[in-house]
This record gives structure tokens, sequence and C-alpha cells, in this order.
């Protein structure tokens, strides 16, 4: 019977220096949080405001909602942008709660950062920058948050045709997201590899940080490279078209109507 | 929240009402031409290839945009990763890239306004990596290998995002200034020069410009020893006649337009209201700050105009005066720029000859 060497014997207790890598974890749970969102199915929705806006084409919905923001942020008077935050609250109140979550969580981020930074001009005599900035805030970011989670990205994308988008731009925003997704995951799976191995404390925390950069970007360059060859194979020339919804439909007509009345008011007020 | 690293480059992204709608305005005017002639230039012959490479370039700016970066004490703070791009991909690529990546940012997720999109786009797409790729080129001739051109990567880097935060200071500052309604109350961003400037470059020049500077030699670094091949063709630019010529004439032609939109857009700041761009006099400055004494380098000793006063010329509309300033503020700094290239390139003869 073999015994077993000396060394092998003895107790080993190593306990590794504590260390925090926080940057791991902060960019897993990022990255985690963003692919969640860019793969996700579109929610279902039942709300009613949702399945009339579905019907408008997202060509016109994309200057409908800069257009409303742009009114809500030139209107000196406030009047028009509590209106505006009232119109927004009901259409927020008549949506399924998940989506109000999903809806709300950034707008607020963006109201605290708004609130934050403006809350300090009151002693400069600056009373109302605060209030002004942060029911501004809300309303701009919840038209778009409540505009990217109810229509599909790629419909959303191939809607900045209407504003005059050339196709080559529409692609390039396309085959970006299509990226995002697949460079995302790698980033996700080099994390976890990097995550796995540091063991006790790292104190070149930065390189790896850049190797993690560094071989995304040459995973980017061979993954375009594939993708550009398999789409050779399947006949494309470079040139991609963009189907153009009709625009001249009910809900179009309604929905531009209704933009024509909000920007109206917005005169009115001032 | 509120003293962690990462709203130091959240100010990056401006939301939309921080700005008024016309200055957003402005820079959407300032930014088409750009991005039409970098588009245009890095697809020039539209090949699927191209293609493909775009819209991976543009996914990792995406990515590197929202990658924590390690600091010191355990914290992460978030690079841009527009003067990593510029090194890795050339300026106009970076631009592209990164401008479909704040349009994404802002459509899909809603981080930083639509409205401030051209704003945005105008700081991290456009001021930072063509500084960045300028400095570079610029810095290559007498930083050339080694441990020098690291830190040529490094001030490209540095500088780059330092010149994007001073562009924010200045869209945000001149707000108070332009816009308020009778009361004197703000309309949009209520701080004025003397908070933002401070405000977006004491971090900057402390924190995050030295985070940006590391990340990109660390990146670029990796990249060049692991996969040289891809970028011989752009971070290495070659200083004799090759095929980089030409994609540095690319490069200067649409400097050079840029440079004359910026000349011709300058008007607008009068059009906007009363003063404009750091005019404003002593009792502006009180009215605009709440103060009620006048800082003593603002009263007396702070022009921005010594030479040409109030950027009009005695006798001239001030429009005139205006793209006149202009015109030659543009033609001096491009005086400036050719010398200095001419006494590099004369000490390069000497040395050749020796």
């Amino acid at each position: 019977m073999a015994s077993l060497p000396a060394w092998l014997g003895e107790p080993e207790r190593y306990e590794p220096v504590d260390d925090r890598s926080s940057f791991i974890e902060h960019n897993l749970a990022h990255l985690g949080g963003m692919l969640e969102q860019v793969g996700a199915p579109l929610p279902v929705t039942h709300s009613p405001v949702d399945r009339a806006l579905c019907a408008v084409s997202p060509s016109l919905r994309i200057i409908g909602v800069p257009a409303a923001i742009v009114c809500v942020n030139a209107t000196r008077n406030m009047l028009f942008a509590y209106v505006m935050l009232a119109v927004v609250l009901v259409m927020l109140a008549m949506r399924p709660a998940r989506m109000i979550v999903a809806i709300v969580k950034p707008a607020l981020a963006v109201c605290v950062l708004s609130f934050i930074l403006s809350a300090p001009s009151v002693f400069i005599g600056q009373y109302s920058a605060p209030v002004r900035l942060v029911v501004k805030a809300f309303v701009a970011v919840s038209l778009v948050i409540a505009l990217a989670r109810t229509v599909p990205w790629n419909h959303l994308i191939a809607g900045l045709k209407g504003v005059g988008c050339p196709d080559s731009v529409i692609y390039v925003c396309d085959v970006t997201v299509q990226f995002i997704d697949i460079l995302g995951r790698s980033m996700v799976s080099l994390l976890d590899a990097l995550r796995l191995r540091s063991v006790g404390r790292d104190s070149h925390k930065l390189m790896s940080a850049g190797r993690v950069m560094g071989a995304l970007f040459l995973r980017a360059n061979t993954q375009a490279k594939q993708m550009a060859e398999a789409m050779v194979c399947r006949g494309f020339n470079g040139h991609y078209h963009v189907r153009r919804d009709p625009l001249v439909t009910v809900p179009n007509a309604i929905y531009a109507l209704v933009i024509a009345a909000m920007i109206a008011f917005a005169v009115y007020c001032g | 929240m509120l003293y962690d690293p990462q709203s130091v480059t959240l100010a990056m992204h401006i939301p939309d009402n921080f700005i008024s709608p016309s200055t957003g305005a402005v820079f959407w005017v300032i930014m088409i031409p750009v991005w039409v002639l970098c588009f245009r230039s890095v697809i020039r012959n539209s090949t699927p290839e191209k293609m493909a490479y775009l819209g991976a370039g543009a996914a990792f700016s995406f990515l590197i945009m929202m990658f924590n970066v390690p600091t010191p004490g355990g914290t992460t703070a978030h690079g841009v990763g527009g003067a990593l791009i510029a090194l890795l991909l050339g300026p106009q690529y970076a631009t592209v890239a990164v401008s479909v990546a704040l349009l994404l940012q802002a459509l899909l997720f809603g981080d930083g306004g639509l409205i401030t999109l051209g704003a945005n786009c105008f700081n991290m797409a456009f001021v930072l990596p063509f500084v960045a790729y300028g400095l570079y080129v610029g810095l290559r001739k007498i930083l050339p290998d080694g441990w020098k051109e690291r830190v040529a990567e490094f001030i490209a880097g540095y500088i780059g995002i330092t010149l994007a935060a001073f562009c924010v200071a200045l869209e945000l500052g001149v707000q108070p200034l332009l816009f308020r309604d009778a009361a004197g109350q703000a309309l949009y961003f209520p701080f004025s020069f003397t908070v933002t400037i401070p405000a977006m470059l004491i971090p900057h020049l402390a924190v995050a410009g030295v985070v940006e500077g590391l990340v990109t030699v660390v990146v670029v670094e990796f990249v060049r020893r692991t996969a040289p091949e891809i970028i011989e063709a752009n971070a290495r630019v070659t200083t004799s006649d090759g095929p980089a010529s030409s994609a540095h004439s690319g490069l200067r032609t649409s400097a050079w337009i840029a440079l004359g939109v910026v000349a011709l857009l300058s008007p607008l700041g009068l059009i906007a209201t009363g003063d404009a761009w750091g005019e404003w006099g002593a009792e502006d400055f009180m009215a605009a700050t709440g103060l009620d004494y006048v800082p003593q380098y603002i009263a007396h000793g702070f022009t921005w105009n010594a030479l040409l006063p109030d950027y009009s010329l005695a006798g001239l509309p001030d429009i005139v005066g205006y793209i006149l300033s202009a015109v030659i503020g543009i033609a001096v700094m491009t005086i400036v720029f050719r010398l200095l290239a001419l006494a590099v390139r004369d000490r390069k003869a000497v040395g050749a000859k020796a």
C-alpha cells in the first residue's frame, strides 16, 4: 500500500487576502440588466392606450414624441408642463403594473439626478429651477421609455426612415442591436471567467478590465467578418431596403391631429 | 448614488430639458453635416464587410460606454471610450459608431435626451474622438514608439474627454445667461459658467480623464500585441506619404467643413438673445448668478475678448462682426497649427541630414 508523502498529509489553511473586485460584479449586473432589456420579448399590453397607439405607425410616433418633448421644453408657462404631466400620468395609470414599474424606475432616476443637480440653485435665488426641471424630466423620460417599451425595437428603428434616415443607417442600427446582444453575452462570459479566476488580491484590476475590453474588440472584429461573409453567401450586396409603412391611415390621422392640438395648446400657453 | 464616481460621467449625457430647444437645434444643425461626411467617408463603397464592421463597432462602443472601469478604493467609474475607438478604427468611424450607440441609448433605453442628442453627439462623438485622434497623430511625430507612444495615447484620451467635458460645461453654463423668464428665473439649467466649468472640469481632470487615458493605453496596447494587423492601418499612422495620406486628406476635408459650419453658426448666439459666450459684463454677471457681488476676476481682469472687443468690430453690424471674429479665430488657430507642423518637419529634415 502506497503511503502519502508527508507534505500531502499536512493540513493546509489557505485564506486568500480579501479583495473588492466590484467592477466585475458591477459590470455583470449592469450587462445582465441590459441584455434582459434588449432580448426581452415585447410585454403583452392589455392597456387600451397602448392598443390604440400600436395602430399608429412608429415613424409618426418618432416625430410625435420629440414634438411633445420640445413643447414641454420650450414653454415658459408651467401650466403646459403640468397638463402634460397629468396626461402622462393618466396614460401610465392605465397600463399594467409591470409596465408601470418598467417606465417609472428610469424616469424617477432621471428626476432624482435632475433634482440633485438643480437643488443647490435655490441658494443663488433660482427657486423655480428644481421643480421645473424635475417635472419636465419626468414627462420627457416617461414618454420616451413608454415608446421604447411598447414598440418592438426593430419597428422603432425602421420607423427612423420616416424622419429621413437613410436605409444604410437603419441597417447599421439594426445590426448594432443584434451585435449588442451577441457581444454583451460574450462579455458576460469573459467577466464570469475573470471572476472565477481572480482569487486573492488583484493589484492589476485596470489591466484585467482593459484586457476584457481588448478581447471584446477582437471578438467584435471576427464576428463582423463572419457575419459579412455569411451575408455575402446569402446574396447581400451592401444595399438594404427598408419598407415604408403607409402613412395615410385613420389612426395616423387621429394621432397627427392630437399632436397638432398639443402644439397649438403649447403655443397658446407660451 | 450621489457620491458615486459614476455620476461624474453620467453628466456627459445631457438629458432633455437641461438645455433649451434652440441650443439643441443648433447642435443638430452642426452634427448633420458631420454625420453625413463621416458616414460617407466610412462607407465610401458600401460593401457588406464595411456595413457589418460598422454595426460591430457601434455595438462595441455601446458596451464600452456602459463598462465600469475599476478605480482605486474598490469603486468604479464609466469611461466614454471615444478616444479608444478613434485610435483603433479612425475618428470618422468613431463618430459614426459612438453616434449610433448614443442614438440607441436615447431611443431604446431613455439614457440621454432626444432633443439633446445632437449636443451629446457633438461632445462625445465629434469633439472627443477628433481631438484625441488629432493629438495622437500630432504627438506621434515627437513621441514615436515604446513608452513614448503610450504617453501619446494617454494624452489623447485625457485631453479628449476633458475637452468634451468642457463643451458640456459651456453648453449647460450658457443656459441661465440666455434663457430667463420675466422674474429672472432660469428656464433650463440654473447654473452658469462659474459653477459648470469647475464642476465638470475638476472631476474630469482628476479622475475621469485619467481613467479614459489609462483605458485607452491598456486596450490599444492589448490589441496591438494580440492582433497587430488590425491596428496597423489606423493607430500606427505612418508619417511618410503612404496609403495613410488618403485617409488623412479625408479627415482634413471634414475638419475644414466642420470648422466652416461652426463659423457660420456662431451668429445664432446673437439671434438667441442679448448676450452670449463670455461677453457678459459685471451687471449681467450679478443678474445671472444672483450674487450681490462680482468676483474680482470678472469685474476686472477676466476678459475672453481682449483682442476683439465684444466680438463686433466698430462700425459693423453685429452679425458681420460675429462671422468675422469666427473667421479670424479659426484662421489664427490654423496658422498656429501649420507653423507647429512646419517646425516638426524642419526638425525631422535636420535630423535626416545629420
